[in-house]
């Protein structure tokens, strides 16, 4: 083949390609040797420059442009051989550079023209959000707080801008996850670590690994897990299970292999009510169908799903128990419970040997109650005269010494008082005496204008007068005729209206304005009246009662009803027999004995734990409802009125859907996983006598079989994700706040 | 043996560098720490690194290892950086005009990058075995200078033979073919070269003409070899060049979109912190 480039020392010309400019005439072959300067201008004048010898000049051009030319330099010394000028173009090297320079300009430009426009925010955003963030796309500072930089202050902002914590905050303007929301599990470091000893320790695994292997001091913020701008299906909650293990030091390969095994869950605590289900099932069911009722066959005759479908709740008291249980609360024949009444006390000693104490029923020979311990404990004096009379009988005060008489005094006025404020102050009297911090529903449920009832039973008949005289430091002599008790009976509930009246005692009797002179003496005995007869068999307009009557005999009036007969619904009645007013509950969710027994539980004075004792003793309440420790270790306890139904926005660190798997369920029904335990029933109720630690229980029912999950949940199947039965976030975890902003109206013109 | 022995070695490494990337990457996400942010960090520096071998050629008086010892750094810290790229986005195809164009840039780069290596392997190999090797810079003097010579021996056919047969051949059909350079992408993709046609002509005139232009038409055909290899070289050796064209100005491209990026990814995510 025909050769064409020579490589000679004459012949070969020195190629520059990495300078910017070459010789526009380079491509035609005949580029000068010179070439274009640097800044690519043409250079070219002559093929060569004459060299002078003594008085000639001689033509210098190389070889390699064809050697000295035939016409020599002129005279003059210039050469005559003229290179015409080129336009020099760039190399390619040259070349290159401009289009490096060109395409770092355009994309410098169209990045500044991208900060500038209005849709910035936009155009940077790294993808779509998920479709619950969707209307944020266009506000970056919604979740960003850096966004408030502006394009001008990221460049600072990259190094001082703030953490991911403060982003969370955004987050957490939405959605709640109580005050720790950004530590491990929503718990206060302390509280998990707890928890982490307690399950190491109870499942003899390395203990807490301390703090989390990736957050610091403040935990971890929200956009460690949870990732946006993955489009607006991504599933923000999605997480690997490796990461969990991170943590969780005992690691395993999947849910049915290594999984930690059960344990007793889910039972971790006895029930809130207290229902045997064997011996429901296997005694009292059977009983009740052969008496011809219709007792529960299937378990959701008593139970049903929530309203997120996750747990099993019990049905309401008048679906489940109603119908075998509710006579059991309002058993006619009881007496109830004494709320007020007046202790007896020997008069005799008392007025022989102290001041006195005024008026008193001779008769009255029963104990403080619990109620009037707790309100009075409150009065100093009281509290004293309590403390001082403990184990005395205050009934013999014979051979009492002279300061346990005047304690015994100073009770009997504060009985009294105490009835004469709750007469006079009404709530005002109670709320003094129990505090500003009682709830209004207790205080509500103990109405003080039944106290009215000691001075209408004629009881007390002067009791504001001699509490006024008492409290004036006058002495009080006792009245000249000791009131006997009359057999009230007033309706429930309003005690204030009782229209009973003790012959004598009543407004109009004895001192009535109207009366005529009806000889009385103090061992008359008072006629007993018919209920509802405000003029107790007094004219109105009497004169001296015939002393025979002449007329015929007037029909026979009806046997007054029992006060215990006429509150048999339930309610207030008063009990003449031992000076008490009592209450009798009125049917199942009491709100008087409620909320008094949750007012006592909660303290832990004697007079609360008294009675508490007593209202829990004399109720049926706590037959059924379960007294626990309060979780905080004081003395107080709490009464469970209801049975386990967790909100659906606490969270637990495991979670399960009833309502999901009830189509898997086959002829054994719920006693696929909910299978029960061999004659539990006796060791169940003991669980509940004389012990408020709800840990300690024995279960009706064997613990969850974790085999049977695992036939469905592998991998392949219905998923082993760790998430898919564990929460991450516990505790109260609500949805997401709603800004329910609403339009003022508008100011009338 | 000694490239091969070089090139299993760097792949070994460059495969054991991607594992481990790989593996620390997935660790990494699983104890939830910030990978994007990390990988994002590598694969700025590692574009930047790759960028540096552009400047190292602009000062080759500076002792810092051979250029081919370069080239191959450059070679196989771009494929650990494509790597890279796909850990950085997670597999998943990038969202966000932003983020697309960037991606685009990164792809473009990278594919630039790919042909010039297969390129250069391929097309060196070539151009070595093909005609004589010229200077790229030297192949349009020398093309004119091909054409000079051919139209010098067709002048002479007609004052030799009084013919213009070949002259009129020469007028229509090779004047054309020595005038520029022909048929660049049948030579690039080693299709059928243009230079059989020309023979071939070549060949269906001799019929019509005598002895004397036998030997005029011999040395007309030796320029026509001639300027076919000037072509195939031209070609050749201009793709060689000009693929550079695209990866150089769209690396600088990518690192001002890049450093952008991640400027904007520290700001908003707050750094490491």
């Amino acid at each position: 083949m025909k050769r064409l480039q020579p490589f000679d020392f004459k012949g070969s010309r020195y190629e520059r390609p990495n300078q910017n400019w070459v010789c526009g005439r380079k491509d035609c072959g005949d580029a000068c040797p010179l070439g274009p300067d640097p800044k690519g201008t043409c250079r070219a004048t002559t093929e060569c420059k004459p060299r002078k010898e003594g008085a000639r000049w001689f033509c210098t051009r190389t070889d390699a442009r064809g050697g000295k030319c035939p016409d020599g330099p002129r005279p003059d010394g210039s050469c005559c051989r003229t290179i015409p000028p080129c336009t020099p173009r760039r190399s390619v090297r040259a070349r290159r550079g401009q289009a490096v320079f060109l395409v770092s300009a355009l994309t410098l430009g169209g990045v500044l023209l991208a900060l500038g426009l209005n849709n910035r925010d936009r155009t940077f955003n790294p993808g779509p959000l998920t479709a619950a963030h969707a209307s944020s796309a266009a506000n970056c500072d919604l979740c960003h707080t850096a966004a408030q930089l502006g394009a001008k202050g990221w460049l600072a902002g990259a190094f001082t801008s703030p953490s991911g914590h403060v982003d969370s905050q955004l987050c957490l303007k939405c959605h709640n996850f109580g005050p720790q929301a950004e530590q491990p599990h929503s718990l206060a470091p302390v509280a998990l670590a707890a928890l982490t000893k307690k399950v190491s320790v109870a499942a003899g695994i390395p203990g807490p690994t301390p703090g989390h292997p990736v957050g610091d001091a403040a935990g971890l913020a929200c956009g460690t897990c949870h990732q946006e701008h993955h489009g607006s299906e991504a599933n923000l909650k999605n997480l690997a299970d490796a990461s969990c293990q991170v943590c969780h030091s005992v690691q395993f390969a999947g849910f049915g292999s290594g999984h930690p095994e059960f344990g007793a869950f889910p039972y971790s605590r006895r029930t809130r009510i207290e229902f045997d289900h064997q011996a429901h099932i296997a005694g009292y069911f059977p009983a009740a169908a052969k008496q011809g009722q219709t007792p529960p066959t299937q378990c959701n005759d008593c139970h049903t799903t929530g309203t997120d479908n996750r747990l099993m709740l019990v049905k309401s008291f008048a679906v489940t128990c109603a119908a075998c249980h509710l006579d059991g609360i309002t058993k006619p024949g009881t007496k109830g419970l004494a709320i007020l009444g007046i202790p007896g006390l020997d008069k005799k000693s008392l007025d022989a040997k102290t001041t006195g104490i005024g008026g008193w029923p001779a008769d009255a020979d029963g104990d403080l109650t619990p109620f009037m311990r707790q309100l009075l404990g409150t009065d100093p004096k009281a509290a004293a005269a309590l403390a001082t009379l403990q184990g005395t009988d205050l009934t013999n005060l014979a051979g009492a010494k002279p300061e346990t008489l005047a304690a015994a005094s100073d009770l009997a006025w504060a009985v009294k008082e105490l009835i004469a404020d709750l007469i006079t102050n009404g709530h005002s009297a109670l709320q003094k005496r129990l505090g500003t911090g009682v709830p209004v529903t207790a205080l509500g449920q103990l109405p003080p204008e039944s106290a009215q009832a000691f001075t209408q039973a004629g009881w007390w008949p002067d009791l504001l007068a001699e509490v006024a005289a008492h409290r004036a430091g006058r002495a009080v002599a006792p009245p000249p005729a000791p009131p006997v008790p009359v057999a009230v009976s007033q309706p429930s509930p309003p005690p204030s209206s009782v229209p009973a009246k003790a012959a004598g005692n009543d407004l109009l009797g004895g001192d009535d304005l109207l009366g005529g002179d009806t000889p009385k003496t103090a061992a008359a005995p008072a006629k007993p009246v018919a209920a509802g007869d405000l003029l107790g068999g007094d004219d109105l307009l009497g004169g001296p009662t015939p002393a025979a009557p002449t007329t015929p005999a007037a029909p026979k009036a009806p046997e007054p009803l029992a006060p215990e007969k006429w509150a048999s619904a339930g309610g207030w009645h008063v009990s003449p027999a031992d000076f008490t007013l009592r209450y009798r509950p009125s049917g199942h969710g009491d709100a008087f004995l409620a909320a008094w027994l949750d007012l006592t539980a909660g303290g832990t004075a004697p007079e609360s734990r008294a009675l508490f004792t007593a209202i829990a003793t004399a109720s049926t309440c706590t037959k059924c409802h379960s007294v626990d420790a309060a979780s905080d270790g004081a003395a107080a306890v709490l009464v469970n009125w209801h049975a386990a139904a967790p909100e659906p926005q606490i969270h637990t660190f495991t979670k399960f859907s009833h309502g999901t798997h009830f189509s898997l369920l086959d002829e054994k029904g719920c006693q696929t996983c909910h299978q029960f335990k061999a004659a539990a029933g006796t060791t169940y109720t003991a669980a509940y006598k004389d012990n408020l630690d709800p840990a300690k229980f024995t279960s009706s029912f064997q613990p969850l079989n974790q085999a049977v999950c695992a036939q469905c949940h592998t991998e392949h199947g219905a998923g082993t994700s760790c998430l898919l039965c564990h929460n991450y976030h516990v505790g109260d975890v609500a949805p997401a706040k709603v800004r329910g902003y609403f339009q003022p109206p508008a100011p009338k013109a | 043996m000694r490239f091969a022995r070089r090139r299993l070695l760097n792949t070994l490494v460059l495969v054991a560098a991607g594992a481990a990337a790989w593996g620390w990457v997935r660790r990494a996400d699983t104890v939830l720490q910030p990978t994007s942010l990390f990988t994002g960090l590598a694969l700025l520096a590692v574009c930047l690194g790759l960028a540096l071998f552009n400047a190292r050629k602009k000062l080759p008086f500076i002792p810092l290892l051979r250029a081919a010892t370069w080239t191959q750094i450059h070679v196989y810290v771009g494929w650990f950086s494509i790597l890279l790229f796909l850990l950085h986005v997670g597999f998943r195809p990038p969202s966000g005009v932003f983020n697309i164009t960037l991606a685009v840039v990164f792809g473009l780069v990278a594919a630039s990058g790919v042909f010039g290596l297969v390129f250069s392997r391929v097309m060196a190999f070539r151009l070595t075995l093909h005609g004589e090797n010229v200077m790229f810079e030297r192949i349009p003097a020398l093309r004119a200078q091909l054409q000079r010579e051919a139209e010098a021996i067709v002048v002479k056919s007609v004052e030799e033979t009084k013919s213009t047969t070949i002259a009129d051949f020469y007028a229509t059909r090779l004047q054309p073919y020595f005038a520029r350079p022909r048929s660049r992408l049948r030579h690039v993709l080693g299709l059928e070269s243009p230079l059989k046609g020309v023979l071939t002509d070549l060949r269906l005139l001799k019929r019509y003409t005598n002895e004397r232009e036998h030997a005029i038409l011999a040395e007309l055909v030796d320029c026509v070899e001639a300027k076919d290899n000037l072509d195939f070289q031209l070609a050749g050796q201009g793709l060689l060049k000009y693929w550079l064209f695209v990866h150089i100005p769209l690396t600088a491209s990518l690192l001002i979109l890049g450093a952008v990026h991640g400027l904007i990814a520290f700001t908003y995510a707050g750094g490491f912190r």
